[in-house]
């Protein structure tokens, strides 16, 4: 096994390791986040508009 | 659909896949009440599905086929010269732009225009954007898999599977674009993950590809000019301005939590991309020693070896990375342009406060246009590789440096400024492509354009890949004689007050 092959294990093993963990970290959040428990405090609805359309009172 | 190396049971995975794509949208379609829920995901994307979206979104087929393609034809200078050079300015994303641009609570990207420049400056920062995001590659580069891989129509393939991916990006706008890109990612990077080394172990190593491919594929920066080199880095200048990345930022619930998503993607990249180099090399050794079919087409080549090594089932998975990772770069994009005809095209000029209802309804009809100008784009122009890069360097030379003042020069910043370095920009984009076109030749090794002429006793080569080592300059430019003239934009209630 040559350094190519070596390089290339190493980034099959990372690749896959990380997408499952960060999968399950997805699917720690999803409850919360598809409940609507992960709105920040500040961002009411509508506020996607406040800032651009300062005529609005 | 009747493949050589594929099963029924493939087949069965990726009927599966396509369901449960439409599954997830669907179940989305009752939790996006607001425009606010529907275009930027209420602002509460966490770290593990900004990495998911950002990852998928911005790793399509381009990099899958055309990646794979070069380290095919030249090695893996394909993997230090091509794609690893731009991913500084992904860094410098990560690092410069997270914070500066979740700060701020922007919606999109024209809107950051519109709030330092004024109207003018939105309106056209949306058409640039618009433009840009129409989904015509990813559409292309899914209807010529459905023709490679399940041998029907390409023009039928890229209506049916991206048919999907604009359903369900109508249910549950960024929500559903999000979390369907979660499953993609996994998908893509769990599937390329097993296939590459089962690949490696059927073509028996980089010891067998040394035997069969030339020395120079080995060449860490191989024979590719010093500027072209650059010039693909700079490729990676677009992320800067790109209006998908801006629109995951500003639905990060925090501006550390996008932060974290950005850096985390740069390692899932750079593993991803010397996976796909390595197949392409791969599939090299496989065809030199007649493991795979001689004729077998550099552009297809990593598909065809992957599908060839792995077992039923798994093959079919791996094919549902493959779509996975062209609806996951179509849903995302046409998302942007359907927001881009809504909030930043038609909420600025209309007469009337418009609702929160009616933002949705006109970003889903948005949404319909854009998919629809994209499929039509895809199969009207021959070189869309080239209608890309055109896309790209038109709104990088447009909106970056009016964009990267508003971030971060707290000095004087005029609205003649912007216009002047957005007209200045769009013209020599325009005046580039059109003199290498006209006085360039093609090269059919790299595939693109190259001016060739003397000055001076001396002999210049120009490539259509450096149009940015002469719009942005000129950009900026016009940004700074612009900035001579008038003052500094006031929103019409400050006026008033």
């Amino acid at each position: 096994m040559n350094g190519w092959d070596l390089f290339t294990w190493f980034n099959s093993a990372l690749l896959a390791g990380a997408a499952v963990v960060i999968f399950v970290l997805f699917l720690k959040d999803a409850r919360g986040i598809l409940s609507g428990k992960g709105r920040e405090g500040d961002s009411g609805q509508g506020d996607a508009q406040a800032g651009a359309d300062p005529d609005r009172s | 659909m009747d493949h050589p190396y594929l099963s029924w049971i493939d087949y069965a995975v990726l009927g599966a896949y396509l369901l449960g794509m439409l599954g997830v949208g669907y179940y989305i379609l009752r939790k996006v009440p607001s425009f606010e829920e529907f275009l930027v995901a209420g602002r509460s994307m966490t770290t593990p599905i900004l990495v998911c979206t950002l990852a998928s979104t911005y790793y399509g087929l381009d990099v899958l086929f055309g990646t794979s393609e070069m380290s095919f034809n030249n090695g893996v200078v394909a993997f230090f010269g091509y794609s690893q050079l731009s991913l500084g300015f992904y860094f410098f994303a990560a690092i410069a732009l997270s914070e500066r641009l979740r700060a701020a609570k922007f919606t999109s990207l024209p809107e950051i225009l519109e709030r330092h420049y004024g109207l003018t400056a939105g309106i056209l920062g949306g058409f640039a954007s618009l433009f840009y995001s129409l989904p015509a590659l990813a559409l292309f580069g899914l209807g010529r898999l459905c023709e490679v891989v399940f041998g029907f129509d390409a023009r039928l393939g890229a209506l049916l599977l991206g048919g999907v991916a604009l359903l369900y990006t109508l249910w549950g706008g960024l929500w559903a674009v999000a979390i369907t890109d979660t499953i993609q990612f996994v998908l893509m990077c769990v599937t390329l993950a097993i296939a590459i080394p089962i690949l490696m172990a059927n073509i028996g190593g980089f010891d067998a590809v040394a035997s069969a491919v030339p020395v120079g594929h080995f060449a860490i920066f191989g024979d590719m000019p010093v500027w072209l080199m650059l010039a693909y880095a700079a490729t990676g200048i677009s992320i800067l301005v790109d209006p998908g990345f801006y629109q995951r930022i500003f639905a990060a619930k925090s501006a550390r939590q996008a932060r974290n998503g950005m850096l985390l993607s740069l390692l899932i990249w750079f593993a991803y991309d010397w996976l796909v180099v390595a197949g392409g090399m791969l599939a090299a050794a496989g065809v030199n020693s007649g493991t795979l079919p001689a004729q077998l087409h550099s552009n297809d080549a990593l598909l065809t070896a992957v599908v060839y090594a792995l077992p039923a089932g798994l093959a079919g998975l791996f094919l549902a990375g493959v779509l996975a990772t062209a609806m996951s770069t179509i849903d995302s994009y046409s998302l942007v342009a359907g927001a881009n005809l809504s909030y930043d095209l038609y909420r600025p000029l209309a007469r009337h406060r418009v609702t929160d209802r009616e933002l949705v309804r006109l970003t889903k009809w948005g949404i319909v246009l854009s998919w629809t100008l994209g499929y039509l784009l895809a199969y009207v122009f021959d070189k869309l590789m080239a209608l890309w890069v055109f896309q790209a360097t038109a709104l990088t030379s447009t909106v970056l440096v009016p964009i990267f003042a508003c971030l971060f020069w707290k000095g004087k910043k005029t609205p003649t400024a912007c216009l002047l370095s957005f007209a200045l920009g769009l013209v020599s984009v325009i005046a580039f492509y059109s003199t290498i076109k006209f006085f360039g030749e093609p090269n059919s090794l790299y595939g693109t354009y190259i001016w060739s002429f003397s000055l001076w006793g001396s002999r210049y080569e120009i490539w259509q890949e450096y149009a940015l080592f002469f719009t942005l300059p000129l950009s900026a430019i016009g940004f700074l004689i612009g900035n001579c003239f008038g003052n500094n934009y006031v929103p019409p209630e400050r006026g008033a007050a």
